[in-house]
Formats: C-alpha cells, sequence, structure tokens
C-alpha cells in the first residue's frame, strides 16, 4: 500500500544507478585472498594476526568514509577507531555469516553522519570542521574542489555518495545499510552527482593534478 | 554520461588526510584493546529457563483463575524493582522481532533497527511512524515535518500555533494533528491541509485500524475515521475524508490516550486488532496486562512494584515491549502463551536490556529522561 506521499517516478534513475555498478570491485582482490569469515573465526579464537589482516582489510576504507562524510580529519579517525573498536568488543558474539565489512562501514558510516548532524544542531561547523582551504601556494587539485562540493551535501545525501562511489556497494546494499527505500538512494545518488558536476568542470581554471 | 564516469572516478580517488599515520595509530589502539579484552563467558541458561517457565505459569493460572495476584507475587518477586531483570544484557543489542523502533528521548526521536544500531533523526517532537515505516512524522516548534526514516525532511508544513500529537493514518493517506487548540488533516504528501475542528482537548487524536483490506472492499467509511476529544469532553468520531459523524466503538475509545480509563493508564492494540494490552495499576503494582476485546482470554504476564512505561507490541504481534525506568531497563515480554503449556510459544524468553537511558541520550553527564517508544514497525521498503 501507498504511504500517501508523490513520488517522482524513480525507474529511470534506479535503472541508471543499477547499471553503473563498479566494474573494479573484484579486481583489486588479491589472488587466494583468506575470506572474511576465516579471518574472524581465528580472530576469535585469538589470533592478533587474523585480527590484523581484517584491519588492514577494512579500516582504511571506513577510516576514508568517516572523513567525507562528517568533515572533520579528528572526528573521523575516532569514528573509524571506534567502530573497530566495537568490532573487537563484540567479536566473540559476531555471526560470521554476516559480512563484516558492510556491517563496520555502516556503523562508521552512521556515526559519521550523527557526528555531522549533531555539530550542524549546536551551529559550531566553523573553520576546524571544514575540509582545508587549498594553500594558494600550491597546485589547485581537482580533489580539493570535489571535497568542498561533497562537504556542501547534507549529510544523509554524502553519505549515499560514498557508500557508492568510494566504497562500491550497490543502491540496494546502501538501502538495507542505511535503512532507507531504495528509491531514496537512487533519487540521492542522482541529485547529488548533479550537485558535484561543477566541482569536476572547473578544470580549464587552474592547473590541475 | 561521460562526466558521471569522470565525477565516479574523482570520487573513488578521494582520501581522507593523514590516512597511513592515522590507521598506525589505530592500530595500536585496537591492538591493545584486543589484547585486554576478556573472553565471554556464557550466562548460565538454567537460571533464566526457570525464570520464564514461572512467568508461563503465572500467566497461565491467571487466565484460568481470578485470584491473579498471588501468580502476580510469583512473577514480581523474581523482577525486583530496585535492581531490575538481573539477566539484562548491557545494552541494546538486538530486537527479539522483526522491524524498527522509534523512541523518543531527551535528544530527539532515534530510530532503532532490528540489529540494534540506531540512528538520531535530530531536534524534532512528537515522533510517529508511518503505518509502513517508510516515513516518520514529526514536529518542531511550530512546524510539522515528514521525514526519511535517516532524519531527511521529505516536507515541512508550517502551523500557527505550536504543534502536537501527529498521528498518521492507517491508510497512509492523512495526517492528524492538534495546532494549538485546533485539530487539523493534512495528507500524507504534506498538501490539502485543513482544519478539522476548532478547541479540542490536549489529547492525541486515535485512527481507528482499518483491519485486513479486501480488494473488492472500497466502502468510504472503513478508511481515514478519527476520534478526538472536543472542547467540552465529548468524544467525537468522523470520517475526515466525507465528514460523516460515526458512533464512537469501544476500540475506538480504548485506542485514545486518555488517562484513567477504567482504571488503565497506558495501552496497545495488537497488529491485528484482536487483542489489547495494557498497564494496569492495581494495589500499588503495575501489571502488564493482555486480553481479548471484552475482556476473554485476560492474562497478567508481568507484575511490579516499579512504574512500568509502554506497551508497544512487535509488527508480527509475539512480542510486547515495555520500559521500567526505575530498573533503566527495557523488557520484551513474550505476547503469546500456548494453550496447555508452561513456556511462551516457541520457546520464547523474556529479554531485557540494560543502561537504556544513556543509550539514548549519550553524552550528557547526569539522569537522562527515560525514553519513550513511539512505535514497532515492519517497513515496508
Amino acid at each position: 500500500m501507498a504511504e500517501g506521499l508523490a513520488f517522482a517516478p524513480q525507474s529511470l534513475v534506479e535503472m541508471a544507478a543499477d547499471s553503473a555498478k563498479p566494474l573494479l570491485r573484484n579486481v583489486a582482490s588479491p589472488p587466494r585472498r583468506r575470506r572474511d569469515q576465516a579471518l574472524l573465526r581465528d580472530a576469535q579464537r585469538g589470533s592478533t594476526e587474523a585480527l590484523e589482516e581484517l584491519f588492514r582489510r577494512h579500516w582504511r576504507r571506513a577510516h576514508r568514509a568517516a572523513y567525507l562524510v562528517c568533515g572533520d580529519p579528528v572526528a573521523a579517525e575516532d569514528i573509524a577507531q571506534e567502530s573497530f573498536l566495537a568490532a573487537v568488543r563484540a567479536l566473540e558474539r559476531f555471526d560470521r555469516r554476516r559480512p563484516f565489512g558492510p556491517w563496520l562501514h555502516r556503523i562508521a558510516v552512521n556515526r559519521a553522519i550523527d557526528f555531522a548532524r549533531a555539530r550542524a544542531a549546536r551551529a559550531e561547523q566553523g573553520l576546524a570542521g571544514m575540509p582545508e582551504a587549498p594553500d594558494p601556494g600550491r597546485p589547485r587539485q581537482i580533489s580539493d574542489e570535489l571535497t568542498a562540493a561533497l562537504s556542501g551535501l547534507v549529510p544523509e545525501h554524502r553519505a549515499v555518495i560514498v557508500l557508492r562511489y568510494v566504497l562500491d556497494y550497490t543502491p540496494g546494499e546502501i538501502a538495507q545499510m542505511l535503512g532507507l527505500p531504495r528509491g531514496t538512494v537512487n533519487s540521492r545518488l542522482r541529485r547529488g552527482l548533479d550537485r558535484l558536476r561543477p566541482a569536476i568542470e572547473t578544470g580549464d581554471e587552474g592547473p590541475i593534478r | 554520461m561521460n562526466k558521471d564516469r569522470e565525477l565516479e572516478g574523482r570520487l573513488r580517488e578521494l582520501a581522507a588526510p593523514d590516512e597511513a599515520d592515522a590507521e598506525r595509530r589505530a592500530w595500536t589502539v585496537i591492538r591493545t584493546a584486543y589484547a585486554r579484552r576478556e573472553p565471554v563467558v556464557r550466562e548460565p541458561r538454567r537460571r533464566r529457563i526457570a525464570l520464564i517457565a514461572a512467568a508461563g505459569v503465572a500467566a497461565l493460572a491467571i487466565g484460568l483463575s481470578p485470584a491473579g495476584a498471588k501468580v502476580g507475587d510469583l512473577v514480581s518477586d523474581v523482577f525486583s524493582p530496585e535492581e531490575g531483570e538481573p539477566d539484562a544484557k548491557p545494552a541494546l543489542r538486538s530486537l527479539p522481532a522483526a522491524g524498527e523502533l522509534l523512541v523518543e528521548s531527551e535528544q530527539g526521536p532515534w530510530v532503532v533497527r532490528e540489529d540494534g544500531s540506531k540512528r538520531l533523526l535530530g531536534d524534532y517532537d512528537f515522533a510517529t511512524w508511518s503505518p509502513h515505516g517508510l516515513f516518520v512524522a514529526a514536529t518542531r516548534g511550530r512546524e510539522l515535518l515528514a521525514l526519511e526514516p535517516d532524519g531527511d525532511p521529505r516536507w515541512t508544513l508550517a502551523g500557527r500555533g505550536r504543534i502536537a500529537d501527529p498521528r498518521w493514518a492507517p491508510s497512509g493517506f492523512r495526517i492528524a494533528y492538534r495546532s494549538g487548540d485546533d485539530l487539523r488533516v493534512v495528507a500524507g504528501d504534506g498538501t490539502g491541509d485543513r482544519l478539522l475542528a476548532a478547541d479540542v482537548r490536549p489529547v492525541a487524536p486515535a485512527w481507528r485500524p482499518i483491519g485486513p483490506v479486501k480488494v473488492a472492499d472500497s466502502s468510504a467509511e472503513r478508511f481515514n475515521v478519527l476520534t478526538y476529544v472536543a472542547g467540552d469532553g465529548e468524544i467525537k468520531t468522523v470520517n475526515v475524508d466525507t465528514g460523516e459523524r460515526l458512533e464512537p466503538t469501544r476500540a475506538d475509545v480504548e485506542q485514545l490516550s486518555t488517562p484513567a480509563i477504567g482504571g488503565a493508564t497506558r495501552r496497545a492494540v495488537s497488529p491485528d486488532g484482536s487483542e489489547l494490552a495494557t498497564l494496569a495499576r492495581v494495589g500499588g503494582r503495575d501489571q502488564l496486562v493482555v486480553e481479548r476485546h471484552g475482556g476473554e482470554r485476560r492474562r497478567v504476564l508481568l507484575s511490579t512494584r516499579g512504574t512500568l512505561t509502554g506497551p508497544s507490541w512487535s509488527p508480527d504481534g509475539r512480542w510486547l515491549l515495555v520500559g521500567w525506568p526505575a530498573a533503566d531497563q527495557w523488557l520484551f515480554i513474550p505476547a503469546v502463551i500456548d494453550g496447555g503449556a508452561s513456556r511462551p510459544r516457541g520457546g520464547a524468553e523474556v529479554v531485557a536490556f540494560d543502561r537504556i537511558s544513556e543509550q539514548f541520550d549519550p553524552g550528557t553527564p547526569g539522569p537522562s529522561r527515560f525514553p519513550r517508544v513511539a512505535g514497532w514497525v515492519l517497513p515496508q521498503r
């Protein structure tokens, strides 16, 4: 049954978003890599090496996602660290049938959203919370423009963009992770890309890396 | 499209500052925490099973006998109001049934997912689910908002007075709310806002459940029927689409959260509309009572000396969630009892979670207001 909200048709957006599944999803995986489940099992049995491999495998993406969503490097480090600590604390109870990466990334991204939202609510969004302004002495980098444009989106929309294009989750997976209707994810992706596009269209104005 | 591809590629190249050093620092912390962690010792099950069996026997005995107080004592002996449920888990980890909770706290409404993860929606009041869990209606001063489940506003409506008690109709197509002394109705997409009644009592209006709908059933009187308390105290029931006045049924009245009807203060109708759960103050105790409409098959599921809050039904109708502020706990009570067995159907057990206030008001020093469960739905996303 409908909820009574008038939505624009999403079918074209959904088709476009679904057809854009990342091509490199499995390319980066080294051959014969141990599965997360095996590492989790060994970590549950006390293997620091297994835990470290899990950490190396998932930390950087969690940290990156937290930073791009919350926009604060110090908070992002804390958020990613706390998320992994939560995993360590829950290690014995963790259901190995569940994929570890999405679980960790969902915690990190949700905490980053909460941080960004709380900061916005307190109207504390000063210089400390913004991405660094480019040093006028160094060549302007397109990543500066893009990071700044990303920070112009609301945290919830940022999270969808980051999960899709930085962490390579599908719209369906993102909908699951954030508890959103899939159509909402797709519409946020579409609107987010539209908002971000100008950031890469300034390439003729200066020396871009 | 090429620009999109280029943009997506650029997004994949974004990085956090100081990634390598941050990783090194984090690994030091995590390795230390891992080395210091205490192995989890599985809780002995025997005591819990004995407790549940006692509760099951109690419920059955009360169902069969009017002498419920004695059995109620048996249950309350186990649940001490000072200490709460002794086997409570230290934090909310997961819900015992499918669905998502909407919880109101000092900081605003939260959505709690089945796996225990939760999201603060923002600085809003009076949060309420849409019937299929796709949206949350909430207020902020003189604003009524429809929010995505992650807190992103879908639409906003400005009122003349302070807005309170929004209630989303079971059809999903109407929201009733109070604005100052007025009762108003707006469509689910935020359009067609209109006055329904002026000068009403400050009581949350209640929609009549529509129950299972047959495909051929198009009778308008089943849908969007609202009950409210007029300024003179009269309880009125009206079809908000046709304007037709209807006779309030007992079920309509039971839906209203009016205080002290028949000694009961808090009540909730089961998802299928067949049963009523009530928190009643009886002889200085709070009892969680479930019965069919008309008082049939009455059973007391819990009795404590401490005050309880709620109750809320799980979407599958198999669990009841009550709050226990004195113990700072939530209790999930199996609501379905096998006819001839001494255990809840399916072997379900009471599930308790501790330190609830702190979890919904993190970072605040001192005591927090005990969070209120505003609904438990199974989102149909």
